[in-house]
């Protein structure tokens, strides 16, 4: 499987959960016990860019593919 | 946990309709829920859109020549009072916006807040002989929807987000609320209401890039079973896709960048587009895929990037995507080397939707409908003008707020007793409670798999449809009823198939109904616009367990002038017409 948001850096991740809040597809999550976000529904990333474009340490790689590749029209 | 609560309005889906909707509701004294999916300030179409229509005779708009640019466009199908509508009300919702502290592009291109009568900056596109390109402001700024956020909560409206509705609450012949659940927590939320908007965007099935992707048309599709009559539904829209990277579409930013012409060609090299970005632009892509002179190419762009730095560095910022970055990233450098490009299908067309009056109101008792949900046919079957859907939004969002507050203080509540919650519970909790069965993503690959070929829902024929509702209709009776969810999070996942899945039935049936051809409605076996039999709009019903579709003649004066000369009433021309 390709990956779309292809990783939240723990070592980056401050804790702020602002990307766990904002994802419109449910995707990331966010370990109460460790305090960092982490990528659990890769499959249904749609590669809107908010996580990255949002995250105030940087700690965010999205690639421009989807996890699930679509058909396409031709 | 089982979550009972009440209010005078509720609001379902909260892009900029639904945010209008409650600030409204509120500014009338009604108690406010807006319930959103996923977090209200970072999601709807509106958070992905740029442009904002703003409609101003003292900046030089002409009002007969809009409306003829709606009608001519919408190639006589749109809608005139809503056209009118819109363009008075755009202002209005512009300076409101303002209010609220959204900023917009200032004609020396800084950022902020226009004071009333100064024009903010307004992108004057090419005039082409197919289309008069409208002015608008740009209105791109990734917080916006933050912004919106801020005024819903200071209004003293209530936000419940991660909340999915599933289900409008019908009852004496009125919605009396919706039900949902909680997509993080498992609660299962009952929403009692006087009077119920909803606002939840378009149908789309996740297809290529933009908003629209987690947009399942779910409000559509309750308010269809709930009895309400949807419009506009043959319509679909499609987006220019780069082929080694189908999450960047690529229409307007670059052909706004030095004003230059775009250059297609085909597989032989041969351009075969006179000019664009024109009406059938899309459908003439897919034709020349389709004689077999694929594939279709965009040729570099041929300028200096470096030259243009500040203007793609503003793209990179706005929510619409940085896909400048994203080309980088795929290894694509657009700006030297040509690229493959597709049309990609991606869902019902902006104006499609549940049926409403002027008031916003639907066909069923206290149920209202807002932006990209409602059905109000304003340019037919082509995007008239740019920045429309958000001033549509607005537009729509608080007449369909005004006028539920007022519903709402006018009628009883009704009585939900306990028999009506656990029917609900089951129905929206029903996949979790399975041990196997079809997983929600088996089942949307399969209705991608159906509707995304250029010859479904792009270069259409009747025979192709009926096959594509079969398969639909195989869906329908085969996987629905054995939808099986591991979790909470591809709960989500099914109930936004299962509204895919009555979407798509309504969109092939309804296309299938059109038996002719006009704007971006293309049908292989009917390629003609057809004045005598198809001035019409095309409604759907469920009616008995049936889905009902039919035609009803657009009012005469919509119509335009039938004795034009056929090329001046229509200045974009079907091949070989």
């Amino acid at each position: 499987m390709t990956m779309p948001i292809e990783r939240i850096d723990p070592d980056r991740c401050n804790g702020c959960g602002v990307c766990d809040e904002g994802c419109p597809m449910d995707v990331i999550r966010f370990d109460k016990e460790t305090k960092k976000a982490f990528i659990k529904y890769p499959k249904d990333c749609i590669v809107c860019y908010n996580c990255e474009q949002d995250c105030p340490v940087n700690a965010i790689y999205v690639s421009p593919q989807k996890g699930m590749p679509i058909p396409p029209a031709w | 946990m089982e979550r009972r609560i009440k209010t005078d309005v509720l609001v379902i889906g909260g892009g900029l309709a639904g945010c209008f909707a409650a600030v409204r509701a509120r500014e009338l004294n009604a108690e406010v829920i807006l319930v959103e999916k996923n977090y209200v300030g970072k999601t709807g179409s509106s958070h992905y859109a740029r442009d904002f229509m703003v409609f101003k005779e003292e900046w030089g708009d002409n009002f007969d020549e809009w409306m003829q640019q709606f009608s001519q466009i919408g190639e006589y199908l749109a809608d005139r009072r809503w056209d009118e509508i819109l363009l008075r009300e755009s202002y209005p919702r512009f300076r409101d916006l303002i209010s609220w502290g959204e900023p917009f592009y200032l004609k020396n291109g800084e950022v902020g807040f226009p004071v009333p009568g100064q024009e903010p900056y307004r992108l004057a596109l090419r005039k082409t002989k197919y289309r008069r390109h409208a002015l608008l402001s740009k209105f791109g700024a990734r917080h916006k929807m933050l912004i919106a956020r801020r005024k819903v909560l200071g209004s003293g409206c209530n936000i419940l987000d991660r909340v999915m509705i599933t289900d409008l609450m019908e009852k004496e012949g009125r919605v009396a609320g919706a039900v949902g659940f909680h997509t993080r927590t498992g609660d299962f939320y009952f929403i009692e209401a006087k009077a119920t908007v909803v606002s939840t965007g378009g149908l789309g099935f996740r297809s290529a890039r933009y908003g629209i992707q987690f947009n399942a048309g779910e409000g559509m599709t309750m308010g269809y079973r709930a009895g309400a009559k949807l419009t506009g539904m043959e319509f679909g829209r499609g987006m220019y896709v780069v082929k080694a990277c189908d999450t960047v579409v690529i229409n307007g930013p670059v052909a706004e960048i030095g004003n230059r012409r775009d250059r297609v060609t085909n597989g032989n090299g041969e351009e075969f587009l006179d000019d664009i970005p024109h009406i059938p632009t899309n459908i003439q892509w897919a034709i020349e895929f389709h004689k077999g002179r694929g594939p279709i190419y965009h040729e570099p762009y041929g300028i200096d990037r470096e030259a243009y730095r500040e203007q793609l560095k503003r793209y990179d910022e706005t929510a619409e995507g940085p896909w400048i970055t994203m080309l980088d990233r795929a290894g694509l450098d657009i700006f030297n080397d040509r690229f493959e490009q597709y049309m990609a299908f991606t869902g019902t067309f902006l104006t499609g939707g549940l049926l409403i009056d002027k008031n916003c109101e639907t066909n069923v008792h206290g149920l209202f409908a807002a932006g990209d949900a409602s059905g109000t046919n304003y340019t037919g079957p082509t995007y008239a003008v740019l920045g429309s859907g958000m001033a549509g939004a607005s537009v729509t969002g608080y007449r369909a707020g005004e006028h539920a507050a007022v519903f709402a203080q006018k009628v009883p509540p009704i009585r939900i007793d306990d028999a009506d919650i656990t029917r609900y519970s089951q129905h929206v909790l029903g996949p979790l409670r399975r041990k196997s069965g079809f997983r929600p993503h088996h089942v949307l690959m399969r209705i991608q798999q159906t509707l995304f070929p250029y010859e479904m829902r792009i270069v259409m024929h009747g025979k192709r449809l009926q096959a594509g509702l079969t398969m639909i209709e195989f869906f329908r009776d085969q996987f629905l009823p054995n939808l099986w969810a591991s979790d909470l999070h591809d709960l989500r996942n099914a109930h936004e198939v299962r509204s895919m899945i009555l979407g798509a039935e309504v969109m092939l049936r309804t296309a299938l109904f059109r038996t002719e051809s006009r704007g971006w409605f293309y049908r292989e076996d009917y390629p003609f616009r057809d004045d005598k039999n198809w001035l019409k709009w095309v409604f759907v019903k469920s009616e008995g367990g049936e889905m009902k579709v039919w035609a009803e003649a657009v009012p005469e004066e919509y119509q335009g002038d039938k004795s034009l000369p056929y090329e001046v009433r229509y200045p974009v021309q079907y091949q070989k017409e």
